[in-house]
């Protein structure tokens, strides 16, 4: 929740590079989703291959994201 | 034959101690679906990538109090069925239908916004047919809005079948599946707002 409020009202403000600002809110995202990931959906406790599944999933889609942003 | 295990009960460890929550098949679907919302944020990012100062000037039309709040709701909402799953698992399933009516309310609240939102952007006079930005955002919150309708119905279903579960029955399997869909449907929104809200 608190990263929610910084990512949307603390890295968008204009003394912020946009670059880092997008980079910082693209990281925080993938934290994010790595939490809900392990705790909510309870992929810690998981078979290895469906938590390798997970952890693959938010690594290709966060540094696709980046990478063509950065491109 | 998998046993699949109770309301209440003790869970069934396999050897390595590792077991997935719910159904495989709803795993499938939930990281295909994943795959092909990560698809649309690729193409998002490449059509941005052409033309980032339409982009930039699309989002700043956008409400990002609307998105942040959207996104607040929905982790409480999460929070909600993780207690909700929590107090099945351990033998106390009368609060069971507290929360999954609390996370219920959290979904609507979020289809309320949503659509506060695009009535918003409408009286705006913007559409899907204003520009390539509008065009993403409507097609991919507009996906994501009808994933939130399907879940609040799985919600629905859930706390109607949990109001009757005693601590000792109770498929727990049928719970954690439709958790596990919602908790997709959370970490879905968590990708989309930073992509069309804060991406600069």
């Amino acid at each position: 929740m608190l990263s929610t409020a910084a990512s949307a009202w603390g890295f968008s403000l204009p003394v912020i590079a946009p670059v880092v600002s997008t980079i910082a809110v693209m990281v925080v995202s993938a934290i994010k989703v790595g939490l809900v990931m392990a705790f909510f959906m309870e992929l810690r406790s998981a078979p290895l291959a469906w938590q390798l599944t997970g952890t693959l999933w938010v690594a290709v889609a966060a540094s696709m994201v980046v990478t063509i942003y950065l491109y | 034959m998998r046993a699949h295990p109770v309301v209440g009960s003790v869970l069934p460890t396999p050897r390595d101690g590792r077991r997935l929550p719910g159904v495989e098949g709803v795993w499938a679907f939930v990281f295909a679906d994943m795959t092909v919302f990560a698809v649309m944020f690729a193409s998002f990012m490449i059509d941005r990538h052409e033309n980032p100062a339409l982009f930039e000037a699309s989002r700043q039309a956008l409400s990002l109090d609307f998105g942040a709040v959207n996104t607040l709701i929905l982790l409480t909402s999460s929070m909600f069925v993780v207690l909700a799953i929590d107090a099945l698992k351990h033998a106390h399933p009368r609060l069971a239908p507290v929360f999954f009516a609390l996370a219920l309310t959290c979904g609507l609240a979020f289809i309320v916004s949503k659509t506060l939102e695009y009535m918003a952007k409408f009286d705006a006079g913007i559409s899907m047919l204003t520009n390539d930005f509008f065009m993403y955002y409507f097609i991919m919150t507009g996906m994501h809005l009808g994933h939130v309708v399907v879940g609040n119905v799985i919600l629905a279903v859930l706390w109607f079948k949990s109001r009757s579960v005693s601590a000792s029955g109770g498929n727990l399997t049928v719970y954690e599946s439709g958790a596990t869909y919602w908790h997709m449907v959370d970490l879905l929104w968590i990708c989309l707002f930073p992509l069309l809200y804060l991406v600069r």
